[in-house]
């Protein structure tokens, strides 16, 4: 009896995944559980274990398709089965209509580079019969134009030729035209377009799956959400002092690493506990009160990439769970070993650039967070301290904290007093801490 | 101890050590140039005497000096060191001439009040004469010194120098030094009846002076009796010392081959080191084993100086572009936008110009007017200068004798001496006898001396054409000009802006070319509101004299207006740029216009080729060019000189109709 072999649903706003490579081909057998392909969605790389045991008996992906969520997208038979025409009629014309779906995505959503990565534009411009001035050259550059696309344009110039007036009309009259199925259209060609008028020298690359979700993610949050930034300088000393002292001791007692991101995750709990509307979700006009906070944590990835692993129900943990769940979780992500709903459902988001040495940073929220706090670079400064015996100015590590948050939810009176307690939570970090 | 020739025994080994420096320092030159470590060296073997008598008689922190190429020896006599001299010949960056930008032997200190000296022949004499009434301005009894070899006498700027010099009773002594051989050519083919001291004759109050250049003793009491003559303000003198060469004209010269054995070694018998041993020991002053001494601790201390100059840094490769012009403009200048907009009295530009400078010369009281027909009830052939004379006196407000390099030089002298000369060449058509100075002197200096020594002059050149002044007063000379690095050129249209950048000008601390279009000077067209005396123009910063979307022109001078009516005629929306100035040329303006409207035409009086519009049309090319939708074009005038009749004019200079059609095809592309 044939098994499917099907996309799996990477979660709840998930609709399509892409395979990045096949482990096993036509004919090879595997045992259940086995790895037999690996997908890439827009949170993780997942490898996808076998249904079943038995041998495959068909692909009907190729790698870097992608296919909706749920898609049959290979066979696995009894050893020498053949695959049950009669049976899989429904499933197959499925089948047929998805695959050409999916390419008219990827033609439409991918455009020139695609098929002709190495295409020369100015090139191309030249072969023409027809002479365009270095002007309607670069506009055409930047539009995106094809050469029949400008060969075919009216001109008025001296002996018909292009001028900047006849492009400029042409490229409006386009707009409006195609504005009916454009939306969407537009909006795809124009991500790819944009970028590929720079430089002609160029190469084109495709987006690797995860980046690509990156991308339309970040885009959709900014258009989602009334960004906001409020920043301030907290005073770490202490912090890093009871990281000092105590780092020895979970070492060989616990043998897990105690780190500053685990002592500020710690502490931006406290605060999110005092400041709760930080850990909500905005659904239409309702607000959504989260009961935990899953406190996402962003981890770069050694390909560029970025994942944000979740501590779920963070406020149940000591700072030595936090520690352990914080160290695991980032282990796996880098070894892209993480489970699907390990990425999924933070209610809150943290960020550190500061340990690639940024000062702060500017974050885009994380969808459907309302919140997300960036951790600038820690360094020794003169501070002005008001002591018994007058101001004095004292060597202390500051860092600086900003806090991105949605104003369609929160004002800039609560955002920062987030912050003053916050820093109030790190500045009373003494020898008084449970361990 | 009694003296010898009033000269203590101490005071003639002093003498003497410096004449053999300069000897050794010559010799080790040759040496260094011959193990690829220098490229050039010209000495002063053989000049030693009449150099050490004549910079006895020179005070390093009062006087000032123009030496030429031969009197490493004077230098010397003045204070520099051979450290220093050795820094020169090595090109390294400490080297007090020129920080090695000059060949070796073209001195400059700003510590021994030595201005700096450029290659040319002649030159210098003007400048002399320039820092002289300057030094006669200050009633501080201080002189100027120049020198050169007999063959410099045959330069024009010599006698211009002589006649000024002699007409002013100037403080300054002109040094000849004959060693009757101008490179290869000796005097009898140069100068008329061989003799320097006979064309000298006749200029009035200049004292002469023919002595043994040889002959320490005898050549120091002439520049005595010189230097107190001057000091005393007789007049000027000129000395021409006879001297032997005892090198070839330089490294880069055989004097075997254009000179017989017999006279090089009739030369050497009147080595003035030999005679001025010979005579101190004859006369029993210094014997000739204190002079032996005295030989080898010179000789040693100029090879441990060479030492230690070879270790000295070059200069920094980045430093090449450093102190052409200065950096600090300390100017308080108006926003540009705002002096059109002013609600004053209208004036037309020659009286735009006259109110610019009466108030320039109200505010610095070191700024003087000088040039032809200039002063008095004159007040020059355009009257720019009117009424200037009466109002801030003869001393100020002068005539020139009637020769643009007297111009140009003498006004490069009082400038490098803190003075603002704000000269007149009556027409851009004369311009060209100033030339050397120009490009070689009054452009140079600020380089040549990284720094050390400029001239912030402001030569005003009336300019152009539509006047009937045919071939030689309608010419325009910018195209000529914006090739030269070293100088600022303005060229106003209209008179707020001629006003508001000359009076910048007057206050500038380098050169400036201020061309005045003769033609506007009493159009109603280009008068205006005159703007008040605080109002000065920044140099580089166009100004959109129309906005519009389907063309540029850009535009200065005479043809501004001419584009305004072209424009106007064809109704078509158009940015009219003029530039105001052409160095700094507002390139930021250019471009933002250019990539709005991405058609262009260039329009200018000056003729075609090489005019001005060939250059702004190549850096869009080169910067703008995909924003271009049609070739740039250019109108200018036609390559030929400039004729008299009106039909004919009207064929050579630019005319409006030619603008449109320039817009026309432009537009039409």
């Amino acid at each position: 009896m044939a098994t499917d072999i099907i996309m799996p649903k990477m979660g709840e706003s998930i609709t399509e995944g892409t395979i990045t490579e096949w482990k096993m081909n036509v004919g090879d057998t595997v045992k259940k559980d086995e790895t037999i392909l690996e997908i890439s969605t827009d949170k993780v790389d997942s490898e996808v274990p076998s249904p079943a045991t038995g041998e495959i008996i068909s692909i009907l992906f190729d790698a870097n398709e992608t296919v909706e969520v749920g898609t049959v997208i290979g066979v696995i038979g009894e050893k020498g089965e053949k695959i049950n025409k009669e049976d899989n009629s429904e499933k197959s014309d499925l089948k047929d209509k998805d695959l050409i779906d999916t390419n008219k995505n990827i033609t439409s959503s991918i455009e020139i580079p695609s098929n002709k990565p190495d295409i020369d534009l100015k090139n191309d411009y030249k072969v023409s019969s027809r002479f365009y001035s270095p002007l309607v050259r670069s506009i055409a550059k930047k539009e995106g134009l094809h050469l029949t696309e400008l060969d075919n344009i009216l001109g008025t110039g001296r002996g018909g030729r292009v001028n900047k007036l006849d492009i400029l009309s042409y490229l409006k009259s386009k707009e409006t035209s195609s504005s009916h199925d454009a939306i969407t259209v537009n909006e795809e060609s124009k991500k790819s377009r944009v970028p590929l008028s720079q430089d002609l020298d160029s190469k084109v690359e495709v987006m690797d799956p995860i980046r690509k979700k990156i991308s339309e993610h970040m885009i959709q949050s900014q258009s989602i959400s009334a960004h906001v930034y409020s920043t301030i300088d907290i005073d770490v000393t202490n912090l890093l002092k009871v990281k000092k002292t105590y780092s020895e001791v979970y070492k060989d007692k616990h043998s897990i690493k105690l780190t500053v991101t685990s002592l500020l995750i710690d502490a931006c709990i406290k605060a999110l506990s005092e400041f709760p509307l930080l850990n909500t979700s905005i659904v239409d006009t309702n607000i959504v009160h989260h009961k935990n906070i899953n406190m996402g944590v962003a981890v770069a990835l050694e390909d560029n990439n970025l994942i944000v692993p979740v501590i779920k129900s963070s406020e149940e943990l000591n700072l030595i769970g936090l520690s352990r769940s914080l160290e695991d979780l980032s282990v796996r992500a880098r070894n892209k070993q993480l489970d699907l709903e390990e990425v999924q459902g933070s209610t809150f988001t943290i960020t550190n650039p500061g340990v690639f040495g940024g000062l702060f940073g500017i974050p885009i929220i994380n969808q459907p967070n309302v919140g997300i706090l960036s951790i600038g670079k820690i360094q020794k400064k003169p501070v002005v301290k008001e002591t018994n015996f007058g101001d004095s100015i004292v060597i202390r590590s500051m860092m600086y904290v900003t806090l991105g948050y949605d104003h369609r939810l929160i004002d800039g009176a609560y955002g920062t007093k987030f912050l003053s307690y916050l820093s109030q939570v790190i500045d009373s970090y003494g020898d008084k801490i449970e361990i | 101890m009694s003296k010898y020739k009033g000269f203590s025994k101490k005071d003639l080994l002093d003498v003497y050590s410096k004449m053999y420096l300069s000897r050794i320092l010559d010799q080790k030159q040759l040496i260094l140039l011959k193990q690829g470590k220098g490229f050039f060296h010209i000495g002063a073997s053989g000049h030693e005497a009449a150099e050490l008598a004549a910079a006895k008689n020179i005070n390093n922190k009062t006087d000032f000096s123009y030496p030429y190429y031969r009197e490493q020896a004077f230098c010397i006599g003045l204070g520099m060191t051979s450290r220093e001299l050795l820094l020169s010949f090595l090109a390294k960056d400490d080297d007090p001439n020129s920080s090695g930008r000059q060949m070796p032997q073209h001195f400059g200190s700003k510590k021994l009040n030595i201005v700096s000296q450029s290659s040319p022949t002649g030159t210098q004499y003007l400048q002399a004469v320039g820092a002289s009434f300057v030094c006669q301005r200050k009633k501080n009894k201080a002189i100027v010194y120049v020198s050169s070899g007999e063959g410099t006498t045959s330069q024009g700027d010599f006698h211009e120098s002589l006649n000024w010099a002699s007409r002013e009773k100037a403080p300054v002594i002109f040094h000849i030094q004959n060693n009757k051989y101008a490179i290869s050519v000796p005097i009898e083919e140069q100068t008329s009846g061989e003799s320097i001291y006979n064309i000298t004759a006749g200029y009035d109050s200049l004292s002469r002076y023919d002595v043994d250049g040889c002959d320490f003793f005898e050549s120091y009491q002439a520049f005595k009796l010189a230097s107190e003559r001057a000091r005393k303000g007789k007049g000027p003198s000129v000395i021409i010392s006879d001297v032997v060469r005892l090198l070839p004209h330089s490294s880069s010269d055989d004097h075997a081959k254009y000179r017989s054995t017999k006279e090089l070694n009739d030369d050497k018998k009147r080595d003035p080191l030999i005679l001025f041993k010979s005579e101190c020991m004859k006369n029993k002053i210094i014997k000739a084993k204190e002079f032996e001494d005295l030989e080898q601790i010179i000789k040693e201390q100029v090879d441990q100086d060479t030492e230690w100059a070879e270790l000295q840094d070059d200069p920094e490769p980045n430093s090449f572009s450093k102190n052409l012009f200065s950096d600090n403009i300390n100017i308080n200048f108006s926003n540009e936008s705002d002096i059109h907009k002013i609600d004053s009295d209208k004036c037309v530009m020659v009286d735009a110009i006259n109110h610019a400078l009466s108030e320039e010369l109200d505010e610095n009281k070191k700024m003087i007017l000088f040039g032809q027909d200039i002063a008095g009830g004159k007040g020059g052939v355009f009257t720019a200068t009117r009424g200037l004379t009466e109002k801030f006196g003869s001393d100020r407000v002068f005539n020139s004798p009637l020769a643009e390099s007297s111009i140009i030089g003498t006004a490069i002298g009082m400038a490098t001496l803190g003075y603002k000369p704000v000269v007149e060449i009556q027409f851009g058509d004369y311009i060209w006898t100033a030339m050397m100075q120009i490009r070689n002197e009054l452009a140079t200096l600020r380089y040549r001396s990284n720094g050390d020594w400029y001239c912030p002059l402001v030569v005003r050149v009336p300019v152009g054409g539509y006047i009937h002044g045919s071939l030689c007063h309608s010419q325009s000379i910018d195209g000529y000009f914006a090739h030269l690095p070293g100088v600022y050129i303005v060229y106003p249209s209209n008179a707020a802006d001629a006003k508001a950048l000359l009076k910048t000008a007057c206050r500038m601390d380098d050169p400036v070319l201020f061309l005045e279009h003769k033609g506007l000077y009493r159009q109603n067209y280009a008068s205006a509101n005159e703007p008040d005396t605080n109002t000065l123009l920044e140099f580089g910063k166009g100004r959109y004299i129309s906005f519009g979307n389907d063309i540029t022109i850009i535009t200065w001078g005479a043809i501004v207006q001419k584009s305004i009516e072209a424009v106007k005629e064809l109704g078509v929306s158009a940015d009219i740029i003029d530039l105001r100035t052409l160095y700094p040329l507002d390139i930021d303006i250019i471009k933002e216009s250019v990539s709005k409207t991405n058609r262009i035409v260039i329009a200018h009086e000056d003729n075609l080729t090489n005019g001005f519009g060939g250059e702004i049309s190549a850096q869009i090319s080169e910067h703008l060019f995909e924003f271009l939708d049609a070739p740039i074009l250019r109108v200018a005038s036609k390559d030929l000189p400039i004729a008299y009749s009106s039909t004919l004019e009207e064929n050579i200079l630019v005319q409006t109709n030619w603008i449109k059609d320039a817009i026309n095809k432009t537009i039409n592309f």
